[in-house]
């Protein structure tokens, strides 16, 4: 079962509060977009510090919803990442509460966890 | 990206169909990459089975030169998107099952004279060369930027 946001019936509060924080929706986005991601290129695209990418991917693979794979590419230091069957199957259930919220705008906004 | 407390769903969608979007833009250099492959591959073999000295030499030095920068070139990508990666796997397989076929065709076939040599050869550089060809334009098409078509969040 993954964490929501709440125990109401609007469904906001089938929002999972791991992955309903800016920063870790983009995270999680754009490894469901791809099969990998170089630590960089997430860097790059979501435009947060390394330090601050770093604190929710571990926040992130402590949930199981990530998994970090690091290598060397010549003397270089590489860290890819990817989404587990576990991150993926959330994300699936957390874009399906997000169709459901857009289609009541009325009842639109939710509270994003810092 | 903002951090703000009062995040909408609204938001949240376009911000995933932004990052959708960076994921398809970094993964189009390999689906180049494949066109390239596709094209180098049909040079080469037409070479090796058809060429004379100094050519052959010419394409084995022009082989590894290719190799190299495609593994600085691949190396270099940010991400790769799901739906090539499970193309570029089929399409490898198919790379390295013609490329041991046409190795094998260089070996023994051209001890033969006639027609049919020259017509095994032009097999093989097309089942060496239309597989990259194909899964480049594929990769490109499916990688096209999603805005009113179907992505994550529809």
């Amino acid at each position: 079962m993954t964490p929501a946001t709440g125990n109401g019936h609007h469904p906001r509060h089938k929002l999972d509060e791991i992955i309903h924080a800016p920063v870790r929706l983009s995270i999680v986005a754009a490894l469901a977009a791809a099969e990998k991601a170089e630590f960089r290129f997430l860097r790059d695209t979501i435009e947060v510090s390394d330090s601050l990418l770093s604190k929710h991917i571990a926040t992130l693979e402590e949930a199981g919803y990530v998994r970090v794979q690091k290598g060397f590419v010549g003397k270089r230091a590489r860290t890819w990442l990817s989404l587990t069957d576990r991150g993926r199957k959330a994300f699936a259930e957390y874009v399906s509460v997000l169709q459901e919220i857009v289609k009541n705008p009325t009842k639109g906004t939710v509270d994003a966890p810092h | 990206m903002r951090s703000d407390s009062d995040f909408r769903a609204e938001q949240a969608v376009a911000e995933i169909k932004r990052v959708d979007r960076e994921v398809r833009r970094s993964s189009r250099p390999a689906a180049v990459w494949w066109l390239a492959c596709g094209i180098a591959t049909a040079l080469y073999w037409s070479v090796m089975h058809f060429g004379v000295e100094p050519l052959e030499t010419l394409a084995i030095v022009g082989w590894l030169v290719f190799t190299a920068v495609s593994a600085y070139y691949i190396c270099r990508l940010g991400a790769c998107a799901r739906s090539l990666h499970r193309l570029m796997r089929t399409l490898t397989v198919v790379f390295l099952v013609a490329t041991v076929l046409n190795a094998a065709v260089n070996r023994y076939v051209y001890d033969g004279e006639g027609v049919w040599p020259v017509v095994v050869g032009v097999a093989g550089i097309l089942l060496a060369a239309v597989p990259p060809l194909y899964g480049g334009w594929r990769g490109l098409r499916e990688l096209r930027d999603p805005e009113g078509e179907e992505s994550a969040t529809s």
